[in-house]
């Protein structure tokens, strides 16, 4: 689904991602760890089009696409999701209008007509039930006032909605208590499929316990530096990261 | 004021003429004229200075205001700007081309009457209340609609009564080539009232609401004044006294130029007021909005909250001045202005200014003057939303977030729809 080859990415000029490669099947939840800086946002920024972020050398084809071709609201019709890791409040704007707006317009860009209000209703108040969030949550202005735990479930809220092909969650466990960190993992399970992909970057091992992943990879320095499977998220819980970078 | 233009000087002088007609037509706003008519004899300023310093004075003395002759009134006419309820008291400002429409099925408590059919019941409240501490110095065209005021209204709540239904208060348009009119609202102590003021200017204008809330009153006030191509000025004079609470919300649209001075004095203790609003102005609008809170009594708390828009080669100027008088002790005041600049030959001048004489007070004010938050835009972006529509967005929640808290007249859309027009 998601093919990341040589990718080179600089930040105000600055070097951040150095020929990094990744590959992702339909179907597969691929985990991205890796120590702080070593550009885990630079990669999930990168891959949503983020203003910016330059890239300077590789290729990314979604699903065939050159995703890196595509407009940001484009990447998001073609089916990629990104769950941001600081959600950005937009206050005035209702969390409902914000969520039709994204519905629609997607629907708009594959020829579909807009969603009736009921169905739009019926879903968003099903889905923020299952999020264990207060159907009032959707009157307010986007993620306003919203705590930590509310953001990252906002983001769940609007990836169980849009439903796209790729999920690319950044750090979305991050600052989510037990519990918090429980509902958002059984919305992440709840969006797995078949042809259904899911890039989980995160700092913590805490959350491949409620979300197995197929693939884990450590990125340092802005490259893949070792990928295995879920045991490899084990083992740097148990041994950290130095044992990787410093090898490398 | 011996470097007064030709000009200048030839409007005054049509001005007092034309005053001294209007005792003739219509002697009950007589004093009110006379000392429009000394002041303005002392000459009217020009050029720029600090209060004027982004809009020009002159064309505010507009010989059209001296003028007699009259053309033909058009009807009341009610747009649909708003979501008008049912349940309502329609008032209308009089001038010298049209009457107070008679108010008919009034509630209990309310009194409305124009200036010149004032009666010794009423005649008491204009010889207390009218012009009651406008400094001159500082709203300058207050004396030209003082001494060109044919008629007023003035609105009397009584002690310890509820208006239920809205006070909405329109201008007639048209049988003028320009008009000054005035509204006088008494609210005594412990009543309660909301008024809807539609300024849908479509003359140039010369307008003056004085409001004075008694102890314990409140009134919510929202005020909708669409873009015109007149030249208006506004003065919004609010007097409040102890426990009283005063909650404004207004919504300007630029014109050629406009300039509203809305001044509030805190005159007892424990009294509040909140003010929201929002300013948009498209093509070659301007805006000047200046604002003066003048806390006088100790233990009072202002909330001013307002949002600008300049779109294309507009111009708008904030002005947010807070006067903390010494023994107005406890005072807590809070001003935030922030602006979005749609055009990078938009201009946007905000200055908040702050006097404060007492040593005990709680203070803060901010201005911000910025494009559309890249990051929201992204964040709407990122969930398929066009860049147009993003913006758009992002511009209604800006206007979004000021809108009175439960938007009953539906200011909201109609502002939805003027910026959706303007962003074309």
């Amino acid at each position: 689904m998601l093919e990341v080859k040589n990718l080179h990415a600089s930040v105000a000029g600055k070097p951040i991602l150095n020929g990094l490669n990744l590959a992702i099947p339909a179907g597969e939840v691929h985990a991205v760890m890796g120590p702080n800086g070593s550009g885990k946002s630079t990669l999930t920024n990168v891959l949503a089009g983020k203003p910016g972020y330059e890239v300077t050398d590789g290729e990314v084809t979604f699903n065939g696409q050159n995703l890196l071709d595509l407009e940001v609201e484009d990447r998001a019709h073609a089916g990629l999701f990104l769950a941001f890791q600081y959600p950005t409040e937009i206050p005035g704007v209702s969390n409902m209008e914000f969520l039709k707006a994204a519905i629609d317009s997607q629907r708009k860009a594959q020829g579909e007509p807009a969603i009736s209000a009921m169905d739009f209703m019926q879903q968003a108040r099903a889905i923020a039930k299952r999020l264990d969030l207060n159907p009032e949550f959707l009157k307010r202005g986007v993620n306003e006032g919203f705590s930590g735990g509310e953001k990252k479930r906002n983001e769940i809220l609007q990836l169980l909605m849009l439903n796209p092909k790729l999920a690319i969650l950044d750090e979305t466990d991050s600052g989510l208590d037990i519990d918090a960190l429980q509902v958002v993992s059984d919305g992440v399970n709840a969006f797995r499929a078949p042809d259904h992909s899911v890039l989980l970057v995160t700092h913590y091992q805490r959350i491949l316990n409620y979300v197995k992943p197929d693939r884990v990879h450590v990125l340092a320095r802005g490259q893949i530096l070792r990928s295995g499977d879920a045991s490899l998220a084990q083992e740097l819980e148990a041994r950290g990261y130095g044992w990787i970078t410093d090898a490398a | 004021m011996t470097t007064m233009s030709a000009d200048t000087q030839t409007f005054i002088e049509h001005a007092l003429a034309r005053s001294e007609q209007l005792d003739q037509e219509q002697p009950g706003c007589r004093k009110l004229r006379e000392a429009g008519r000394t002041l303005l004899g002392g000459g009217l300023p020009e050029g720029r200075f600090e209060q004027w310093k982004y809009t020009r004075i002159t064309p505010f003395y507009d010989p059209a205001f001296a003028a007699a002759e009259a053309a033909p009134a058009s009807a009341g006419d009610k747009k649909n700007l708003v979501q008008w309820p049912q349940q309502r008291v329609d008032l209308q400002l009089p001038d010298a081309a049209h009457n107070a429409a008679p108010a008919q099925n009034l509630p209990d408590g309310l009194t409305v009457v124009s200036f010149n059919e004032a009666d010794e019941q009423t005649r008491p409240l204009l010889d207390q209340y009218l012009n009651l501490g406008i400094d001159p110095d500082r709203h300058t065209l207050n004396p030209i609609n003082m001494a060109l005021l044919a008629d007023g209204l003035l609105v009397h709540v009584a002690a310890d009564t509820r208006i239920d239904p809205l006070l909405s208060l329109t201008s007639l348009a048209g049988g003028l080539p320009a008009s000054c009119q005035r509204l006088l609202l008494v609210m005594a102590p412990g009543s309660r009232a909301t008024l809807l003021e539609v300024a849908d200017h479509q003359l140039p204008r010369n307008l003056v609401v004085e409001i004075h809330l008694g102890r314990n009153a409140r009134l919510d006030h929202t005020r909708l004044q669409p873009a015109s191509e007149h030249n208006v000025w506004q003065l919004l004079h609010c007097r409040i006294d102890a426990g009283a609470q005063y909650h404004f919300n207004g919504y300007a649209m630029a014109g050629t130029p406009h300039r509203n001075e809305i001044h509030l004095q805190f005159i007892g203790e424990q009294a509040e007021a909140y003010l929201r609003g929002a300013f948009m102005a498209n093509g070659r609008g301007r805006l000047d909005h200046q604002m003066c809170i003048e806390h006088q009594a100790a233990h009072c708390r202002s909330e001013q909250q307002f949002h600008g828009i300049a779109l294309d080669k507009s111009e708008l100027t904030f002005n947010g001045r807070i006067h903390i008088h010494q023994h107005a002790q406890q005072t807590d005041a809070r001003l935030s202005n922030k602006n979005l600049l749609g055009s990078d030959s938009a201009k946007v001048n905000t200055k908040p200014e702050l006097e404060i004489y007492a040593d005990d007070v709680k203070c803060a004010h901010g201005a911000t003057v910025g494009q559309l938050d890249a990051e929201a835009l992204f964040y709407l972006q990122s969930r398929g939303i066009s860049t147009e529509e993003a913006r758009r967005m992002l511009l209604h929640g800006f206007v979004g977030s000021v809108l009175p808290d439960d938007d009953a007249f539906g200011i909201g859309d109609h502002l939805n729809q003027v910026l959706d027009q303007w962003l074309g």
